[in-house]
């Protein structure tokens, strides 16, 4: 079942992938065909220009080949048309009389020939590297020479490679949505009528016809459930005929160990809860807020105003910060609640809560109700990421804790990763706040979604205890959860925020790089952690020493950021990225790991879920200082000083962190995990 | 054009206070000039009628200074509102210099002047910032360094030649300022001074002989200064040199127009006229002192090339100042 499943899956994302690609292929060509006459109409309109000026100079008796400071000028016109590689003016046999050329121009001796027999008119066409566009010289009604521009044809290329980097983009990201949409629908037509019609035979083989199948509206495996209902119910039917049979000849029927309803309204209906029911509108959910990761620093950058007595930056971080401050604060609170009114109620009135804070945010006018308005955001963000977490952790047997958890990261990224590069693309051609509002409009389509599939009186599992204050201070005084929490757990995340959803949007704003460009970056961190997690989880659990990939993590994220300080631009941030998602793969999953090795003390006074609970709020207040001090460092040192700051600060937290567990690992040799 | 856009703008938030204006007799203006009326005199008259109702008085010396005091008496006599001066002469004579007795001049009138070429250097006054006497004005003097980078454009400098009248103050102004740049601009200079008749004017043969001489100093640039004197012998200095090959650099606009001068980087007079019309208005209409009013030149000036004489000595200007340069058939 599994592998025909994951075979399906897998032939229908490669139709997809292979339409999609053949339909980008057949636009690019268009694209492609477009593009050229583009570039020539641009420069036969520079050409103009300089033509206006030239015909002037001859018009006023300047002979042509006495016109002074020509080279100077078109110097001039190529700094401010800096795509232009070279201007050229010849006489009609083809002698270069005045040029203005880049330095760097390739294969300049064919270019100077082909030039030299120039019998063409007004046209253009590839010379070498350029795209050559010629335009004739006339005084008084007669041919004197030729305008020659060039521009570097690759310009095209390049042009034509970012759009290929977005239709590339836009393939990974609809295979990821594409496999989480079959996953679903496999489960709602395949895997869970096939369950129930499991567990409906394995009742009636034990002679309980009690139970009903549900009413199937998907048309698949589920067609069979009227049926077998028609069957278990003539079957009930006849026992009730028989029952009323032998009462009115004074006997009792025999049941034979059978059990059959014993009312006829009565109905038990099965129902078995999927994972992949809560996996689908937590993708879409996810999905919906990280639209906006790509650009949200720079939107927020609007809002400042020099009257807040703010600097620009810290204008720029606070909102990032507070929402994820009210996102942390949110979350014990919000599974409680989940707790009580149960999965369906919790998802759906978060998501409706994210719906209205988005909305508000698309309409926010000052910095302070875009504050209020992204807090919003995150209490139901908050809400849903509880629920959909809790919801997982219950439906798993507990033998397969570790892989449902896996699990909820892995659409937790793909939603990010997915909402990042297509956010970059929508605000590239939509705007900002027009792509809020898709936002508000996925996210409600998750709450519906939810309100339709999941069970009304889904429970919220087993309740959880309230977080006390008391074992916030037992655990912070606990030196191993202490060193794990504040040397590797809270620089993860500050590198995270500060670096990755604050500076990096900004930074790459900066140094001109599109939204899109920006949101097909951030994906390579949400990449590296889906490809590497379960590999790295898998080893780390088959090796043990978890500390050491705790370590490595560390080092790794420090010597990301440093790439960017050594390579200042956006390729240095690619990699620094990059690096910083294999990192976090590497080092973050085993944190939580490693405070159940190092801290069993604790974990048995207090509790799994208390520890964890506290560990992850405590991890969480990193991604509130991310942005505070990534701000800081570039409002006094600039972005790459901010760079080498968070790569320092990483750098130092995990050498202490080592060198703590080295003292340790000393001091208890026999609490040395495996 | 900043300036013009200044003037502007001062126009228009003065025009609440204009609303009495037209009630207001019309403003006597009394015009002292010297070689009659120029564009600057009509930017003058222009910016004021627009602005209120005035009378103007035009008294012109014809370029003889013999004529100059009874012009002055006469102005005593009028008692006009305001008095508008051109040139350093007219100026000098309406108000003298800053360390000559007051009681000689016309102390009483405000003066507004024009197409003074260096209200310091002529001793008008000893700072641009106030003439600290009831006197403001405007310059139309384009500064010598950027005269000469303009002028370099059309081939670089090396001999510059320079005729001047020594008896007068915008001559001897003109050849230290060239003397001053000399090194910057890595030319030598040779200055010869024309002589004079007995009314301090040099006559046609006394320019032609001076000219005669500068170019046998082997020069390849002449200099033409910004002095009536000279500018009214121009066609005796431009001529001979341009059959010389050797071009002529005004530092006005007439000598390109008129007499065929190669080219000059200048101040319109007509700009700078309107500018003195936006003096005058400060101190009638906005009740200003004119010691309060700073004197000062244009913002922007214009290179005007003659390409008739650029056609002959086949030094034609760069391609840039076919977009920019005014340019005379």
């Amino acid at each position: 079942m599994k592998s025909l499943q994951l075979k399906l899956i897998a032939l229908s994302v490669a139709l997809l992938v292979a339409a999609a690609a053949v339909v980008s292929l057949f636009a690019l060509r268009d694209f492609e065909a477009g593009l050229t006459p583009q570039m020539a109409a641009g420069d036969r309109e520079i050409g103009a220009s300089v033509l206006r000026v030239l015909d002037k100079a001859l018009d006023y008796g300047v002979p042509f080949a006495e016109l002074q400071g020509v080279d100077d000028f078109l110097d001039d016109v190529r700094t401010d048309n800096p795509k232009v590689s070279y201007l050229i003016i010849t006489n009609t046999w083809g002698q270069a009389l005045y040029n203005s050329r880049a330095k760097t121009l390739s294969n300049q001796g064919e270019l100077e020939d082909r030039l030299a027999h120039w019998t063409q008119g007004l046209t253009s066409e590839q010379v070498g590297a350029y795209l050559n566009t010629a335009i004739p010289i006339r005084a008084h009604g007669e041919q004197i020479g030729w305008l020659h521009l060039g521009q570097k044809a690759d310009v095209a290329q390049q042009q034509l490679n970012d759009v290929m980097l977005d239709l590339g983009t836009v393939l990974v990201v609809a295979g990821l949505v594409a496999l989480e949409l079959l996953r679903l629908l496999l489960t709602l037509t395949v895997g869970t009528p096939v369950t129930l019609l499991h567990d409906f035979l394995a009742k009636v083989r034990e002679g309980d016809f009690t139970w009903q199948l549900p009413r199937d509206y998907l048309g698949g495996v589920g067609k069979l459930n009227r049926h077998l209902n028609h069957v278990v119910k003539i079957i009930n039917h006849r026992y009730h005929q028989l029952r009323s049979t032998a009462r009115n000849q004074g006997k009792i029927a025999p049941t034979y160990g059978l059990r059959f309803l014993t009312n006829k309204d009565d109905k038990h209906i099965l129902f078995v809860s999927a994972l992949d029911y809560i996996r689908w509108p937590f993708f879409l959910l996810v999905f919906s807020d990280s639209l906006s990761l790509s650009f949200f620093p720079v939107f927020a950058g609007q809002f400042y105003d020099p009257a807040l007595g703010l600097s620009r930056q810290l204008a720029s971080s606070l909102p990032i910060s507070v929402f994820m401050l009210v996102w942390a604060l949110a979350m014990p609170w919000a599974g409680q609640w989940c707790d009580r009114v149960g999965y369906r109620r919790a998802f759906g009135v978060g998501a409706a809560i994210t719906t209205v804070g988005l909305l508000l945010t698309a309409a926010s006018q000052t910095f302070f109700d875009l504050l209020l308005w992204r807090s919003i955001t995150a209490i139901g963000y908050g809400t849903v990421f509880v629920t959909a977490q809790s919801y997982i952790a219950n439906n798993t047997p507990a033998d397969q804790r570790t892989r449902g958890m896996a699990l909820f990261l892995s659409t937790f990224f793909a939603g990010s990763l997915a909402g990042a590069a297509i956010g970059g693309i929508l605000v590239d051609r939509l705007g900002d706040r027009p792509t809020f509002m898709l936002s508000a409009l996925l996210s409600a389509a998750a709450a519906i979604f939810v309100a339709r599939v999941i069970r009304r009186k889904s429970g919220g599992g087993a309740p959880r205890k309230a977080l006390k204050l008391a074992d916030f201070g037992t655990l912070l005084r606990h030196k191993q959860f202490a060193a794990i929490t504040f040397l590797t757990a809270i620089p993860s995340k500050i590198a995270l925020t500060g670096f990755l959803y604050y500076s990096v949007p900004l930074y790459l704003k900066s140094v001109g790089a599109s939204q899109s460009g920006t949101g097909r970056m951030m994906m390579a961190y949400g990449l590296a952690i889906i490809i590497l997690s379960p590999q790295i989880a898998r080893l780390a659990d088959a090796l043990g020493h978890r500390r050491w990939f705790v370590i490595a993590g560390g080092y790794a994220a420090a010597l990301g950021m440093f790439a960017t300080y050594l390579n200042d631009s956006p390729l240095g941030v690619l990699i620094s990225i990059t690096c910083l998602g294999m990192a976090h793969a590497v080092g973050v999953s085993p944190q939580l790991a490693l405070v159940g090795d190092y801290c069993k003390d604790a974990v048995q006074e207090m509790g799994q879920a208390t520890t964890t609970g506290i560990f992850r709020l405590m991890e969480r207040l990193g991604n509130v200082l991310g942005p505070l001090i990534a701000g800081a460092l570039i409002a006094s040192y600039g972005f790459k000083g901010a760079f080498y700051g968070v790569g320092i600060l990483t750098l130092i937290t995990t050498t202490l962190f080592m060198l703590l567990f080295f003292r340790f690992d000393a001091q208890k040799p026999g609490a040395v995990p495996a | 054009m900043k300036m013009m856009k200044t003037l502007l703008l001062a126009t228009c938030l003065l025009s609440p206070l204009l609303a009495n204006a037209a009630d207001h007799p019309p403003y006597k203006v009394l015009m002292l000039l010297y070689r009659g009326s120029t564009d600057a005199e009509r930017g003058f008259m222009d910016y004021l009628k627009a602005r209120m109702p005035v009378q103007f008085i035009v008294r012109d010396a014809a370029e003889d200074k013999e004529k100059i005091p009874a012009l002055i008496a006469e102005a005593r006599q009028l008692k006009p509102d305001l008095i508008y001066t051109f040139g350093t002469s007219m100026t000098l004579a309406a108000v003298g210099k800053y360390d000559a007795d007051p009681a000689r001049y016309l102390g009483k009138v405000p003066v507004v002047f024009n197409i003074v070429a260096d209200p310091v250097g002529s001793k008008l006054t000893r700072t641009l910032q106030t003439s600290s006497r009831n006197f403001t004005g405007v310059s139309h003097l384009v500064p010598m360094a950027d005269q000469l980078k303009a002028a370099n454009q059309l081939g670089k400098i090396n001999r510059l030649g320079v005729v001047y009248n020594p008896q007068e103050p915008n001559s001897q102004l003109a050849v230290r300022d060239l003397q001053d740049n000399a090194a910057r601009f890595g030319y030598t200079l040779v200055p010869v001074p024309v002589e004079v008749d007995a009314t301090g004017k040099p006559t046609t043969e006394a320019v032609t002989t001076a000219v005669q001489q500068v170019l046998l100093g082997k020069i390849d640039t002449l200099y033409l200064p910004s002095d009536s004197s000279l500018i009214q012998q121009a066609d005796a200095i431009v001529a001979p040199a341009t059959a010389a090959g050797v071009p002529v650099i005004s530092a006005t606009e007439a000598p390109i127009r008129k007499n065929g001068a190669l080219m000059g980087l200048v101040g319109n007079y007509y700009n700078a006229g309107a500018f003195a019309g936006y003096k005058a208005e400060q101190i009638l209409l906005k009740r200003k002192t004119p010691a309060a009013i700073p004197m000062e030149t244009l913002q922007r000036f214009s290179l005007v090339v003659n390409m008739q004489t650029a056609r002959t000595l086949k030094r034609y200007p760069p391609l840039e100042e076919f977009r920019i340069a005014e340019l005379l058939r």
